[in-house]
């Protein structure tokens, strides 16, 4: 689940919409995520029309060489009017955000287009005659927004860019990472009515190098990036505060572990069963890559320390323990930098996303530390969400 | 000029008051200036009312001139009863059979010596011969070379020496002088005495002139004293 | 100088004195009140208007600190290529235009945004605003002002129906903006909707690439403003063009600051008037008091305390003045704007003016101006005064004759300022405004007053010999007498005290000039305006779209056109049709017409109205030098030459002969010009071309107003009825249109120029109210000065009714004079209009034609008001009670 379900309410919140449709139903038309969806790769990297609405989101935390410090995130998200529109007739937000651990920098910005006049969309691009690996050779899929793009490469490598004045990143991220589904079968479960899903998977740990602009100061970097692609038709309950999400990459007695955390947060502060989680240990060697699917049973979270937005007043809990009995995880998930608050469009639509450092223990006392992202939700005024269609949008 | 007119031989009475009383002032201050008096001047006679200032001798000289109505009594000019006439036959009656010298000079500082001594003419919307008789007026008074001056450029003396000429202009039947030396030297005081004892005396014009000084007096042919309003020292009888 | 000293000064100079006179202060204060007032409600009035109109320039101008725009519109397609843009800007689209409310009878700015981009940029909806709807609706949705729907009372789920460029449309209301920059914009009037959906509401094609008006640009931080637009530049058509949103202001600022400038110009002549009275004012208690001011200086006052006395008082009536003028210039600023406003709205475009708002401002500049004004007046008075000498006092005539002998000296100085005047005539406009014009008048009023003194004693002096001459009189008892002896007398009594009466005669002379001045001026203007629309406005019927205005270029509806051209009254059409550009750094507009004979079919023919008669000559202009309009019509026109209006050709200095670069939709141009034609309907800069030019030039052109001719044989009345009855029948189109035929177009253009110069006339009749309230105070002066001369003349035999005509007489004079140097000066300070200040300001040649016919009643309506101003006065000196006044005071 991601931030950007925030951002659908503000679209939806902010244009003149359709009927709405009373909680827990689904706008009419649409694909539903039901088990039994045959994913097919790299067909599924690219956009699913059919669905409602659709982001890719990608996170990391990169180094430089001399040990700067840095985060970034680059989300692309689309929203269709009905299921019969082309993806032209969408509309997409992107979001940019960077964060300077050392300097306790954050930047971040927000662009909105509709895919009518080409200015954002989703392409599956045929691959030419000289597809390969040509440095600059975009064969595959293309996400954009304006200046803005994730290319998939054939090979299977990404490469995002972004710049907005002095901001700007260039990155290639690494064709042979692993990917996880969160949930059996790629589908999570938001709540108990059919089709209150969403077909989700993730790329948890995509080595990353290139370039980071940050106020006009370039770094090369190096890391590890989180992508996450969803697709859903669904609606979430109006009984829904918000949501605490988590993205690590850790390393558990020298081997690599990933955890994705999604804790559903209710209005009467109690914790939606729904709530889920994954575990992922990738293949290495011979051993094959072990997924553990967590419900909201299986891990427990408690936030210990605080941050207030000077700007929207909402407070936020910016470090956390996690327990995760069934993996034998101790952990102590703390923001890198506390001001990591992004302000979208529309007033009371702010939502935390950040960097954030990871150390604990892991069963027998062996040593977990790693890094990750934590996204915050519903902290600055309840979100409402809708997945409706701006109608403006020709 | 004319030496003698024979009026001057008859004496008849050119202007009579008989129990005039005068009071000015709102209800409860009203202040009695005339208490019941009784005056009667002769063609040619020149008549001095001595008294303080205040003791009502302007308001008698107003009362005498047309230019006032008494509270009570009668006035007779040339025998017609003032009260008993309107506004614009008083202006008529004083436009012509009066003639009037104040202490302050009261020239027009607007106009020449002889526009102030035609004016009186002017007002009558006479203009024939008009020339004539302010020459000999001025000649008269001795200023007939300064006919062009203004006020500005006169003395004392000279001023109410124009005065006089203005006021001798239109042959008035009686003159109302109001203390017409208070402001001069003795011997512009004196010219201007002179003349005034001369001048109307030559066509028969009696002169009432209110004064405090016992030297201006002894050229009257009659001195009257008046205190609060009332004669004294001399019988209220004419 | 001790506070003793001082107190005792002023209170025996100011306090006591000003207690006894206190109408006479009253109506100094009232005068200065009323100048102060006019200066501050125009004031006030220009700002506010002009705040509007920026806001005019368009609301999306402020929005974003680049903007792309231009006469060629911005292709969606376009965007693809503009991608890279998203790393310095977000550009996003805009259309905006004006409609009009047929059910409020008022216009809005309809202001399309792009819903998607605006999510991210935090415009302030809620969903609470926005009512949901069918799709219908929704691609009709709008939102308006809170303002807009409260006083039209319109609710969200409402229709409203528009006409937006010449159609009727209908919107949907969605909700209401919340309060909001935006919501401010044009007080109120403005409407939000997608911008897709005003482009289909234009007409444009779902599924099309969509036409939008331009883009709006927000930098990024750190992204320099001129570098982006040199990026951008490149990529679009060549006639469009980057450019920051302050451009917009400072352009729509100039064209407005010549009339605001003329304005406020026109609104110091009242103050002008104003200073002369105070002049006079304390001048007159200066002459009043010099026996008391000797008495104090013998009894130990200093020059000081004597000059700062008469500046403080002089510095308290200003003050009194300046806040009651304040508080009746707040008043009048409402009425102020009402007129300024509707000036704007004819010559420039539509403005929605807020409530006159007041400022701090204000405040201080009308004290610092009537503290100025008071001192600056004051100051030669109080200097005399200080110049008392003890001894003197006595004898308050001498005074006077010092003045009448430098009169001469002054005559010279006034000869010098007339010269002067001469000269400042013949300099160019600084920017618009005619400052040299304008200094040209202000030393011709100064000249005047200047040469008043010698000419008004000399006619004085004249008039009083000549009437109270008796020798010059038929012998014996005149019918006339007592008139002249009036006049005469009243002539000695205006002789003698020469400096007051000059001052007094200066002020209404100024008023009365200016008056005449702009008589003229408006006179010969609307005749040469009339006369020119008879010449240009040839056809029977016109039609134009109801949203036009000159700023939103609305459309004819083609096809309705052309169903009106087949009716059978119809003989022939023409069609006209402006673009703006942008020309050196202003807006101009590039016209074209043509016309066609419906019968033969055969284009650009000589067509004849009905009504204007047979006399045109088929070329749609009049030339400046008009002889041989057709033949230079078609030469030009064969060369490809072009046509400039005479606002344009002043303005940016370019003649016959030269060329001009005009920026076209193929790229700068160099086009040479063939003559110069007379507008005077727009102070803005046209060029004029034929069809082909226009065509090959900017594409072809769409019709903004077109004008039907009745076939031979059929009256007006018949043909408009045929038209008025067509529209009917087509409900929605009859709407969108204005139809006039021509007389009553004709009576319209007048009507605006009317309108337009109304904010004149009132300036005008205020500084002569102002002129005349000077002179009710300086004859009640006079009567309570001259209280002792009265009661002598009483005393002499004058009746109360001839000393009343003794100060009517003096009003007579004044007034008289005043209408004879008045008329003089105003014929120069028309000329100064005429000639130099209209010429630079609007550029235009305006043929003299001065109305006599009313004229002539109007002076003497003036002459009669300052007899009745004097009546009060006249009556007081009727009243003097001469016993009291003999007495010794």
């Amino acid at each position: 689940m991601k931030t950007f379900l925030a951002i659908l309410f503000i679209t939806v919140a902010t244009l003149p919409v359709a009927a709405q449709s009373a909680a827990a139903a689904v706008s009419p038309g649409f694909q539903l995520a039901l088990p039994g969806y045959q994913w097919n790769f790299p067909r599924d990297h690219g956009a699913h029309p059919h669905f409602a609405n659709e982001w890719w989101y990608w996170t990391g935390n990169l180094s430089g060489a001399h040990g700067q410090r840095f985060g970034f995130e680059l989300t692309f998200f689309r929203v269709s009017p009905n299921p019969d529109a082309p993806l032209d007739r969408d509309f997409y937000l992107a979001h940019f955000a960077l964060t300077d651990v050392a300097g306790n920098r954050f930047f971040f910005h927000e662009r909105s287009r509709r895919g009518a006049w080409g200015q954002a969309g989703v392409r599956m691009v045929a691959p030419g005659p000289n597809a390969g690996l040509q440095c600059g050779a975009h064969s595959g899929l293309r996400l954009w927004n304006e200046n803005w793009t994730a290319d998939f490469l054939s090979s299977g490598a990404c490469h995002l860019q972004a710049r907005w004045g002095d901001y700007a990143l260039d990155l290639q991220l690494d064709p042979h990472a692993a990917r996880m589904f969160n949930g059996p079968g790629g589908l999570s479960q938001k709540g108990p009515a059919h089709g209150q899903a969403s077909y989700y998977y993730s790329v948890p740990r995509a080595s990353v190098n290139g370039v980071i602009e940050f106020a006009g100061s370039n770094t090369q970097v190096t890391g590890a990036a989180w992508m996450d692609h969803e697709f859903a038709s669904n609606q979430l309950g109006t009984n829904q505060q918000g949501w605490d999400w988590m993205g690590l990459q850790l390393t558990e007695a020298g081997k690599p572990l990933d955890v994705m955390l999604f804790n559903l947060r209710d209005t009467n502060g109690s914790r939606d069963p729904y709530s889920s989680g994954t575990c992922f240990v990738e293949h290495s060697g011979r051993s094959p890559s072990i997924t553990t699917w967590l419900k909201a049973s299986d891990f427990k979270i408690s936030p210990f320390l605080w941050w207030r937005s000077p700007i929207t007043r909402a407070r936020y809990p910016v470090a956390w323990t996690v327990e995760i009995p069934r993996r034998g995880l101790k952990l102590q998930v703390r923001a890198a930098i506390d001001n990591q608050e992004l302000r979208g469009g529309g007033p009371g639509l702010a939502y935390w996303e950040g960097a954030v450092v990871v150390k604990g223990t892991g069963p027998g006392g062996a040593s977990v530390e790693g890094r990750g992202y934590l996204e915050l939700t519903g902290y600055a005024g309840q979100l409402r969400i809708t997945t409706a269609h701006p109608a403006g949008a020709h | 000029m004319v030496s003698s007119s024979p009026l001057v031989n008859r004496p008849a009475t050119v202007v009579r008051a008989v129990a005039v009383e005068k009071s000015y002032g709102a209800r409860e201050r009203r202040v009695a200036a005339l208490r019941g008096l009784d005056l009667a001047v002769s063609a040619g006679e020149f008549v001095a009312i001595m008294g303080r200032s205040g003791c009502g001798k302007t308001t008698l000289l107003n009362l005498l001139g047309a230019m006032d109505q008494p509270d009570r009594g009668e006035i007779w000019l040339e025998g017609r009863n003032l009260p008993q006439l309107s506004e614009e036959e008083l202006t008529r009656l004083r436009r012509q059979r009066v003639g009037f010298v104040f202490q302050f000079f009261n020239l027009l500082p607007t106009l020449t010596v002889r526009e102030n001594v035609e004016l009186p003419l002017l007002l009558q919307g006479e203009t024939s011969a008009i020339r004539a008789r302010v020459d000999e007026v001025l000649v008269a008074v001795d200023l007939h070379d300064r006919a062009a001056d203004t006020p500005a450029q006169l003395s004392g003396g000279q001023m109410q020496r124009v005065a006089l000429a203005r006021a001798l202009v239109h042959r008035p039947v009686l003159l109302i002088a109001d203390e017409p030396t208070g402001n001069l030297d003795s011997i512009s005081a004196e010219q201007v005495l002179t003349l005034l004892k001369e001048l109307p005396a030559r066509h028969g014009a009696a002169v009432v002139m209110a004064t405090h000084s016992s030297e201006a007096a002894r050229f009257a042919d009659r001195v009257l004293h008046m205190k609060d309003g009332q004669w004294t020292n001399e019988a209220g009888k004419p | 100088m001790s506070a003793r000293e001082w107190s005792v000064a002023w209170k025996t100079l100011v306090a006591r004195p000003s207690r006894n006179e206190r109408g006479r202060t009253a109506l100094a204060i009232v005068a200065v009140a009323l100048a102060i007032a006019v200066v501050v409600a125009i004031r006030m009035a220009n700002r506010t208007a002009l705040e509007s109109f920026e806001q005019t320039s368009r609301a999306v101008a402020g929005r974003g600190a680049l903007t792309v725009h231009g006469p060629t519109p911005i292709s969606s397609t376009l965007f693809p290529r503009l991608r890279w843009l998203g790393a310095y800007a977000e550009a996003e689209p805009y259309i905006d235009r004006y409609a009009y409310d047929p059910r409020a009878h008022d216009t809005l700015e309809l202001l399309g945004l792009d819903w998607a981009a605006e999510v991210a940029h935090h415009l302030p909806l809620n969903r609470n605003l926005i009512a949901p709807g069918s799709r219908q609706q929704r691609r009709a949705a709008v939102l308006l002002t809170s303002y807009y729907a409260q006083r039209y009372h319109y609710r969200r789920g409402d229709w409203l129906p528009l006409v937006l460029n010449g159609r009727l449309v209908r919107l949907w209301i969605a909700g209401v903006l919340p309060q909001s920059k935006l919501a401010t914009a044009q007080s109120g009037h403005i409407a939000l909707m997608d911008v897709a959906a005003e482009a289909h509401l234009l007409g444009q094609v779902r599924g099309a690439p969509l036409r939008f008006d331009g883009l709006q640009l927000r930098l990024a931080p750190g992204v320099s403003e001129p570098w982006l637009a040199s990026q951008v530049q490149p990529f679009l058509p060549a006639d469009d063009h980057v450019e920051p949103a302050a451009v917009r202001r400072r352009q729509t600022e100039k064209m407005v600051s010549a009339f605001a400038a003329n304005l406020r110009a026109l609104s110091y002549v009242a103050l002008l008037v104003g200073a002369f009275l105070i002049y006079n004012t304390i001048a007159m208690g200066v002459v009043r008091r010099r026996t008391a001011i000797a008495t104090l200086r013998a009894l130990g006052a200093s020059r000081r305390a004597i000059l700062a006395v008469f500046l403080a008082e002089a510095l308290l009536l200003s003050v009194i003045g300046g806040l009651a003028g304040l508080a009746l210039g707040r008043l009048l600023a409402g009425l102020a704007l009402h007129l300024v406003s509707m000036t704007l709205n004819a010559l420039y475009t539509v403005t929605h003016p807020k409530a006159v708002r007041f400022t701090a401002g204000d405040l201080v500049w009308a004290l610092i101006l009537a503290v100025g004004v008071g001192l600056i007046s004051a100051w030669g008075p109080a200097r005399e005064a200080a110049r008392v000498a003890p001894a003197e006092g006595m004898r308050p005539g001498l005074y006077e004759t010092q003045f009448a002998v430098a009169k001469h000296r002054w005559l010279w100085l006034g000869l010098a300022c007339a010269l002067l005047a001469a000269v400042c005539a013949k300099l160019p406009a600084i920017g618009t405004v005619p400052f040299w014009g304008f200094a040209s008048a202000l030393m011709a009023v100064l000249g005047m007053g200047l040469l008043l003194p010698f000419a008004v004693s000399h006619l004085l002096r004249l008039g009083r010999s000549r009437l109270l001459d008796p020798a010059s009189a038929a012998a014996g008892r005149n019918r006339w007498w007592p008139l002249r002896l009036s006049l005469g007398l009243a002539a000695a009594s205006l002789l003698s005290a020469l400096r007051r009466t000059s001052v007094l005669l200066a002020a209404l002379t100024t008023a009365v000039a200016m008056f005449i001045a702009v008589a003229i001026m408006v006179g010969s203007f609307r005749v040469t305006v009339s006369t020119w629309l008879g010449e240009t406005l040839r056809a029977d019927v016109f039609l134009r779209a109801r949203d036009w205005t000159r700023s939103n270029n609305a459309p004819l509806p083609r096809e309705v056109l052309r169903q009106l051209e087949r009716l059978p009254g119809v003989g022939a059409a023409g069609e006209y049709s402006a673009v703006p550009e942008t020309y050196r750094g202003q807006r101009i507009f590039i016209s074209t017409a043509w016309s066609r004979d419906l019968e033969s079919g055969r284009r650009n023919v000589r067509l004849a109205g009905e009504a204007s008669g047979p006399m045109h000559r088929g070329c749609p202009l009049r030339f400046l030098r008009s002889a041989g309009d057709w033949n230079i019509w078609r030469r030009g026109s064969r060369r490809g030459e072009v046509f400039v209006s005479e606002p344009f050709a002043r303005h940016f200095d370019r003649w016959p002969g030269r060329q001009i670069q005009l920026p076209t939709q193929a790229g700068p141009q160099k086009l040479r010009i063939a003559a110069v034609f007379r507008d005077y309907s727009s102070s803005q800069g046209y060029v004029f071309m034929n069809l082909a030019l226009f065509e090959k030039l900017y594409g072809k052109p769409l019709a903004s107003s077109a004008g039907l001719y009745a076939r031979p044989g059929m009256t007006v009345e018949r043909l408009l009825a045929q038209v008025t009855q067509v529209l009917a029948s087509m409900p929605g189109e009859r709407q969108a249109l204005t139809v006039n035929d021509y007389q009553s177009l004709w009576r319209e253009a007048l009507k605006v120029f009317d309108q337009t110069f109304r904010v004149t006339w009132s300036l005008e009749l205020i500084a002569l109210a102002v002129a005349i309230l000077g002179v009710a105070n300086t004859l009640l002066a006079v009567a309570l000065e001259r209280r002792r001369e009265l009661a002598v003349l009483l005393f002499l035999g004058a009746t109360r009714r001839q000393t009343r005509r003794m100060l009517l007489g003096e009003a007579v004079w004044i007034g008289a004079l005043a209408l004879l140097f008045g008329t003089l000066l105003g014929v120069v300070l028309a000329a100064i209009l005429i000639f130099v200040i209209n010429v630079q300001s609007f550029g235009w040649t305006i043929q003299v034609h001065a109305p006599w016919t009313w004229l002539l009643p109007a002076c003497l309506l003036v002459f009669a008001a300052t007899l009745i101003a004097a009546l009060g006065p006249a009556g007081v000196a009727a009243q003097v009670d001469p016993v009291a006044a003999v007495r010794v005071e």
